[in-house]
């Protein structure tokens, strides 16, 4: 049976070791917005992260944001969300071991390299429901925005309170949610194929196999 | 009234998705997969409520205008209409502006340039009046989008088994649960357009062919047997409807699209009546409201 877990930042690793895959959390505090061409730029590029920006023991997520600033407070305009994490999975490990943030929300999954950076560093993914930003950010404010210069992919800084809920899909014990239900689903594709009664394919002819499954 | 559609589209869900939402919450047996799906209905109620976007990602648009044949009409003031209305309507409310150079990857802060927002126009038979449809598509689903120019020796058996491969490749990916819509037959751009026409029917509406809406059906519980559920996180309900269209098609070809629209189907549309009146309208040729 899954766990209701209500947490405040910053969290400490001990308690991300709770977690079970899907408990459902609440969390209040603070979290970090990140995506894309900020995790590029520290990562990739070599810049150093801003004054001010620290995700030690704060939950990250990977945010697709429309703001704007209001005399001297930010506002959302089509909202925060979350955009989809996989794109974002050549980041993680490194960042996880880089800056121990303690979770990472977002929507879509990680891969191998995330889980296992999480089981080593205590960290955990959080899975939201996309496309719900206008539920979610009712329970979020923008407090600071760090590189303005990316606009919409900048870093934020965000008071969040009862943010959920969440859903624990990579725990800190090297189980991700994702990969285990895609191997299930793709043991038990058969199942589906019989229903459609789709049998083996004759032969199509083609140069080169033509690739199906997506890198990132 | 362009940018409006636009606008709506984002704020308002259709009737017929929320009824899809809210049998399939009622339906789900997975006690977490009901909770997202009661979220999804939350974020609608919430967003319908405050006027905003209930989703953040507001999307690449697409205009699809049909013009009543007895009209004459100046079709690019009305092509000058529909970029003026989304430049207005995503400056004005500051929404994000997702529109970049495809090579240089730049953006230029506007929502429209000579090829955005997409218009497909088409006529109606001995018709007076306009009908304009906007649809607004995130980019999660966009790229869970996928097509394949099978040969015809792999027929219905290679169509299906694609379609299925599509799904599994998707995964949660899309914010399902999705409305997967299927083109089948016409041209490599044409079976790609499909998809987006399959969009433009209200969720849960079968094809009139009853060939076709046997299909659908079929598929539907094929897809809803995967245990993908939404989100990716596992339940009874991966997909709300499939919607399948199809054209035409070489008799040496046989072309499948697939493309995974998100949960949060959004569409607007409006018909316009040569005294100036206008009505909202669902779907193409449907009642009018407000």
């Amino acid at each position: 049976m899954s766990k209701v877990w209500h947490l405040e930042t910053p969290i400490s690793e001990k308690q991300i070791r709770e977690l079970k895959l899907l408990d459902t959390v609440y969390i209040s505090g603070k979290l970090w917005g990140i995506r894309d061409r900020n995790l590029g730029r520290e990562l990739d590029d070599g810049i150093p992260l801003p004054e001010g920006v620290n995700y030690e023991g704060y939950p990250v997520l990977h945010e697709a944001c429309g703001y704007k600033k209001e005399g001297d407070k930010w506002v959302f305009t089509s909202g925060m969300g979350t955009t989809t994490s996989t794109r974002m999975e050549r980041w993680m490990p490194i960042l996880i071991e880089r800056h121990r943030c303690r979770a990472i929300i977002g929507k879509g999954g990680l891969l191998e390299g995330t889980t296992e950076a999480c089981r080593k560093y205590g960290c955990v993914y959080l899975s939201v429901v996309g496309g719900a930003a206008a539920y979610y950010d009712a329970r979020a404010k923008i407090i600071n925005v760090f590189w303005p210069d990316l606009d919409s992919q900048a870093i934020l800084e965000c008071e969040i309170k009862d943010y959920g809920p969440l859903f624990v899909a990579i725990d800190a014990h090297g189980n991700n949610h994702y990969l285990n239900l895609r191997k299930k689903a793709i043991e038990e594709r058969q199942k589906i194929y019989d229903m459609l009664k789709i049998k083996p394919l004759p032969w199509a002819p083609q140069w080169i196999e033509r690739p199906r499954e997506k890198n990132y | 009234m362009m940018g409006n559609l636009y606008f709506r589209a984002l704020t308002v869900f259709p009737p017929d998705l929320i009824k899809a939402l809210k049998n399939a919450c009622d339906r789900e047996r997975n006690e977490i997969a009901k909770e997202k799906l009661r979220v999804m209905l939350e974020a609608i109620k919430i967003g319908g409520g405050k006027k905003i976007p209930i989703c953040q990602d507001t999307g690449m648009q697409t205009y699809f205008v049909n013009l009543g044949a007895k009209l004459q009409v100046d079709g690019n003031k009305l092509k000058e209409a529909i970029k003026e209305g989304v430049r207005r309507c995503s400056n004005e409310k500051m929404y994000r502006k997702t529109l970049s150079h495809p090579i240089t990857r730049l953006k230029d802060g506007q929502q429209v340039s000579n090829t955005h927002p997409n218009i497909y126009w088409d006529w109606i038979p001995d018709a007076d009046y306009i009908e304009v449809m906007c649809i607004s598509k995130g980019s999660g689903s966009e790229n869970q989008s996928f097509q394949a120019m099978l040969v015809p020796a792999q027929g219905m058996n290679g169509i299906k088994k694609f379609i299925i491969d599509s799904v599994y490749a998707a995964g949660g990916q899309p914010c399902t649960p999705s409305v997967t819509c299927v083109g089948i037959g016409g041209s490599f751009d044409q079976c790609a357009k499909l998809t987006k026409i399959a969009m433009l029917r209200p969720v849960g509406k079968p094809n009139p062919d009853p060939m076709v809406a046997g299909l659908e059906e079929e598929l539907y519980h094929a897809i809803n047997s995967t245990d993908i559920g939404p989100m990716g996180l596992g339940g009874d309900t991966t997909t709300l409807a499939v919607h399948v269209e199809i054209a035409g098609v070489h008799e040496t070809q046989n072309p499948v699209s697939v493309a995974l629209q998100c949960w949060a189907d959004r569409r607007s549309g409006v018909r316009f009546f040569p005294d100036g009146r206008y009505e909202y309208i669902w779907e193409f040729g449907g009642k009018g409201y407000e």
